[in-house]
């Protein structure tokens, strides 16, 4: 057992020990029957409870339709983000005029807007697209802005005196120089679009892993709701883990800013 | 008024300057007690290697920022081939002392950012990228990052950027040096030597290093401590090829002296020590 663990690296162990550690003690504390089992189900209850939905359909059904919608929020929300963060960041006017708006908004967790949300913009696909967009927005947009309006000035004066002009020093140095700002916005931004998706199909929807969490709670199916609760854990692991991923191919040189 | 207009009307053969620095007064907004740079005059002729040399905070990087036209004159006049310079322009490339290199663009992407900017195709921007990373002696480092150089190897490139702008005929270089190791710094500035005297740039050289000022320039401008105006200007007639040998030579060590007790006397006067003034 013990040249086993040595010969692992320290990485690996650190994942491969405590995980399996704390398995096993919930299993252990939830077997012993200290606590009602329907109510805090062992692990392996879990697990058995996400075949049988995997089995019935809704597992993979709801998965898609909640990972589509993060997707969807997420990609406008960036897109708007990046956008306006340059304009503001970029333009003394703009930043002035629509970044102070911006900044009214910002301060209003995103979690508030539910209700009006669903008055606006009723019970359908839009409602959700519009909350994950709005709650990825604020991240996305002030680490934009912030980047751009904070480019060193030794940067611009080098492009100039090589002849960039105003389009170039745009798209050849300042938007470069911050996309380490914008990708870290993002990423952020990421775990922000979970958060909203989650509160929008909790309250108003009729699919989709928040609403399936919702559901068990009614029907006090404590272990699906646990392994949903797995999968939105490892969804959320694996978006970040494909960003960081994409970041490190697209700017190599990111760690040296 | 268009000197070059002026001389061509009255017929004469004056060789207008590459660089003509004129009254030239710098006042940062802000301070205006004391003005960076004060009335301060020099010519340098196409071809010609001149030295700012002064203590820091003297002003000197306020002048290449004045000709790079990135500081506006408040007043007098900065003019380039007769004409005044009115931005920073490809015309003039400067060379900074911490290189500020693209950290987001490899060696080949930051040495061709100036044929690119001047709309060559994408062939020719590499050939003439390639071939000034070559003369710099960076072949096979061209797909590197700016974060995987060492100072030097990174200067280098800031080198070979600036040449590869190739409508320059003015490199203007601002203590591009000052961050290296002494070792280093003397191949640095025996490559600049090199390709000064290959490639015929006019090259105007700001340093606090006394060494490096004679030893690379035609004419040295000691400058007073702040603000900064022209204390001496002394000429460097030694020959060339230079090189890092010629420290030792009698005409060099005596350059030296005059230099040395024109800079100590500023250096003096910013630092009151009064107990060396004495002696």
């Amino acid at each position: 057992m013990i040249p086993f663990i040595k010969k692992l690296s320290s990485k690996r162990l650190a994942i491969l020990v405590p995980i399996p550690l704390f398995l096993l003690l919930w299993e252990i504390v939830s077997r012993v029957g200290l606590y009602n089992a329907a109510l805090f189900p062992p692990p392996s209850r879990a697990l058995l409870a996400l075949i049988e939905m995997l089995k019935e359909g809704t597992l993979l059904s709801d998965a898609f339709i909640s990972v589509k919608r993060v997707s969807i929020g997420f990609c406008l929300g960036s897109f708007a983000g990046i956008s306006i963060g340059t304009l503001t960041g970029r333009s003394k006017f703009f930043g002035i005029t629509l970044g102070q708006l911006i900044q009214l908004f910002r301060p209003i967790p995103v979690i508030a807007f539910v209700s009006l949300t669903i008055i606006f913009f009723g019970l359908g696909e839009f409602s959700k697209y519009f909350l994950i967009t709005w709650g990825v927005f604020f991240p996305v947009w002030l680490n934009t802005d912030t980047g751009i309006s904070r480019v060193e000035s030794s940067y611009l004066r080098a492009a100039q005196s090589l002849g960039a002009n105003t389009r170039r020093l745009l798209t050849e140095v300042i938007i470069p120089a911050a996309l380490p700002y914008i990708a870290a916005g993002m990423r952020i931004g990421i775990a922000v679009a979970y958060i909203c998706l989650i509160v929008a199909e909790m309250t108003g929807a009729s699919e989709g892993l928040g609403y399936r969490i919702e559901i068990t709670r009614l029907v006090f199916r404590i272990d699906k709701m646990i392994g949903i609760l797995v999968v939105l854990g490892v969804l959320g692991a694996l978006s970040d883990g494909a960003f960081v991923w994409f970041r490190n191919k697209l700017l190599p040189w990111h760690k040296w800013i | 008024m268009d000197l070059k207009e002026k001389y061509k009307m009255k017929g004469d053969s004056v060789v207008i300057p590459k660089i003509s620095v004129r009254n030239l007064t710098v006042i940062y907004r802000g301070n205006h007690d004391t003005p960076a740079v004060q009335d301060f005059s020099f010519n340098v002729p196409a071809g010609g290697f001149t030295s700012l040399l002064g203590t820091s905070g003297c002003g000197k990087s306020t002048i290449i920022n004045a000709i790079a036209g990135f500081v506006p004159p408040t007043k007098g006049q900065v003019l380039m081939d007769g004409n005044p310079i009115m931005g920073p322009g490809p015309d003039r490339v400067v060379v900074f002392q911490d290189y500020v290199l693209f950290p987001w663009k490899t060696v080949l992407g930051n040495v061709e950012f100036g044929p690119r900017m001047s709309g060559k195709s994408k062939n020719d921007c590499e050939n003439i990228a390639k071939e000034y990373i070559e003369l710099v002696g960076l072949r096979g480092y061209e797909h590197k990052y700016p974060g995987e150089l060492s100072g030097g190897m990174a200067q280098r490139v800031g080198l070979a950027r600036a040449l590869a702008s190739e409508e320059t005929g003015v490199i203007l270089m601002d203590e591009p040096f000052g961050s290296l190791d002494a070792q280093t710094r003397l191949i640095m500035q025996e490559l600049l030597l090199k390709i000064w005297e290959d490639l015929h740039k006019t090259i105007v050289f700001v340093t606090h290093d006394v060494d490096e000022a004679i030893l690379l320039a035609e004419e040295i401008i000691i400058m007073t401590a702040s603000p900064g105006r022209v204390k001496k200007v002394i000429d460097v007639p030694m020959s060339r090829p230079r090189s890092y040998r010629d420290i030792a030579s009698a005409e060099y060590i005596q350059i030296k002296g005059e230099v040395l007790t024109l800079i100590r006397e500023e250096t003096l006067k910013i630092m009151n020590v009064s107990s060396l003034v004495k002696k």
